[in-house]
């Protein structure tokens, strides 16, 4: 019993350290990132931006699976008993819709533009619990070339 | 149409409070909600099953299944007259018979419904009339308090609460289970100890040599008697002395010498 | 074989379209099956095993819709999109489609 119950806390700080770690340095790479590929223009829009002068165009996707860590689900456990935004896994998304979008403009680094982005989401569940494993996140668009 | 290369603000999508904060708030909420729910309906219970019939009693135990098969109890007079004398100043809420049964480890229980085993073991280790008395006198503090029920009502508040929490609270939840059942364990064992001493004063006017018993048995156990379901002998000697002396119980007159079982 | 998900090319002309082509592929998205993803499941971070998995389960649903479109005579997928939707036990079926056309 006294075991059980130290296993679990164990797993809920090494959990919370490393989840919380892993989420610093990953988030610090995204903005660098951003930061970087801000010059891309990526819109949602149908049409690009200028006509003219284009020479292809290329279907281009990014896509990221990032795994909850223990804290973040239990937190989440509790969350569900009381009702009210799941706060704990608005981050694993925003990450993970990043990543993916970085990723597309990563694969169309000499595109002069990205059009009709689209984001699909889809959760991978835990075999024993029907919780929430990871979540991946797939973005889609097309690059033209000028 | 120009392109302006900026970042929009990225703190709109994650949560602004700490995470840990959160956590340890809705613990403790929980927490409270689940102590509150525990000792409503445990006082709730406590209530129903000290005014429960002993038909009802009887029936709940043959629904539980018991295995302990024992078939080769005898009675004695000796120990009926003492059941007897101690009856009378215990005010049980049904009868209670005492059985000797051919077990050498030393032990003494009691059944649900009134019936009282001692081993022949614990026999063999009784020095004098007093301290089988006091084994006596627990034994049916048991019965008085209704004892079985309340740890059967105990098990049930707690698995009703892990059946509302859902699964993910499994492995906590048995835990508490266990924990809970030590605690009412040990609280019903003190509460025996306690009625033993005032029915031995009343039936026999002193309570002499009523903790002797334990201190021979005495091993020194330790910590890990956290989970357990008696108290250390240590702590219930300390209890039986510290009640003496509050009752001012006569521990001067002398000890009854046994006779034959 | 010319692949976008906007709903036309650039300075092309459209000659011919021949509908909605498309590709699937159905994955048992079980977290059980990796043990790295278990342990994974306490610390956090990404499961590169499983976005190599289903990016390769996009390729090849790519590939069935490409070959769908090649049997056609087409050019050309417009307007593609994916979706992922859960079927029976934990599986997910990857699905993308577009409309494949003829381009000059």
């Amino acid at each position: 019993m006294i075991f059980e119950i130290s296993v679990f806390l164990t797993l809920l700080f090494i959990g919370y350290i490393s989840g919380t770690l892993i989420e610093k340095r990953h988030y610090k790479s995204i903005r660098e990132r951003e930061e970087e590929l801000k010059t891309l223009p990526t819109t949602v829009l149908k049409k690009p931006l200028q006509e003219d002068g284009i020479k292809s165009c290329k279907l281009v996707n990014g896509s990221v699976v990032i795994s909850i860590d223990y804290f973040k689900k239990f937190l989440a456990m509790l969350i569900n008993f009381f009702g009210g935004n799941i706060s704990s896994y608005e981050t694993l998304l925003d990450r993970a819709r990043r990543e993916a979008i970085l990723r597309l403009k990563e694969d169309a680094k000499d595109a002069s533009e990205i059009i009709n982005l689209r984001i699909e989401t889809s959760s991978i569940t835990k075999n024993t619990m029907n919780s929430v494993g990871a979540v991946e996140v797939l973005a889609f668009g097309t690059a033209i070339y000028r | 149409m120009k392109y302006n290369a900026s970042l929009p603000d990225d703190k709109v999508n994650i949560p602004k409070d700490n995470l840990l904060f959160l956590a340890l708030k809705l613990l403790f909420s929980l927490a409270v909600l689940i102590a509150i729910f525990y000792v409503v309906l445990k006082f709730t219970l406590d209530t129903i099953v000290t005014h429960l019939p002993v038909s009802y009693e009887k029936k709940l135990t043959s629904l539980v299944s018991f295995d302990l098969n024992i078939t080769d109890g005898r009675s004695s007079k000796y120990l009926d007259e003492i059941t007897e004398t101690l009856s009378k100043c215990a005010s049980l809420p049904y009868e209670v018979k005492t059985f000797i049964i051919s077990e050498n480890t030393p032990n003494a229980f009691a059944l649900p419904g009134g019936i009282m085993y001692i081993t022949e073991g614990m026999l063999k280790k009784l020095k004098n009339q007093n301290e089988l008395v006091a084994i006596m006198g627990h034994e049916m503090g048991h019965f008085k308090n209704r004892d079985h029920l309340k740890g059967f009502g105990n098990a049930m508040i707690v698995s009703v609460i892990s059946l509302l929490l859902g699964e993910g609270y499994g492995g906590i939840l048995n835990a508490s289970l266990n924990i809970s059942n030590a605690k009412f364990s040990q609280s019903a064992e003190f509460e025996s100890d306690i009625f033993a001493l005032d029915v031995m004063q009343c039936a026999y006017g002193n309570v002499t040599d009523a903790t002797k018993l334990f201190a021979r048995l005495d091993k020194g156990e330790d910590w890990r008697y956290f989970l357990a379901s008696h108290p250390t002998f240590k702590d219930r000697i300390d209890r039986m002395n510290n009640h003496i002396l509050e009752q001012n119980y006569n521990t001067t007159d002398e000890v009854i010498p046994l006779k034959k079982f | 074989m010319l692949i976008t998900n906007i709903e036309y090319i650039p300075n092309r002309e459209i000659i011919e379209h021949y509908g909605v082509v498309s590709g699937s592929t159905v994955r048992a998205k079980h977290v059980g099956r990796d043990m790295m993803a278990g342990f994974k499941n306490i610390f956090g971070g990404e499961l590169k095993g499983y976005t190599e998995l289903l990016t390769e389960s996009r390729e090849e649903a790519m590939e069935r819709m490409i070959a769908q479109a090649q049997s056609l005579g087409a050019n050309t997928i417009l307007n593609v999109r994916f979706s992922t939707s859960s079927v029976a036990a934990g599986a997910s079926e990857l699905y993308v489609y577009g409309t494949a056309v003829t381009i000059r």
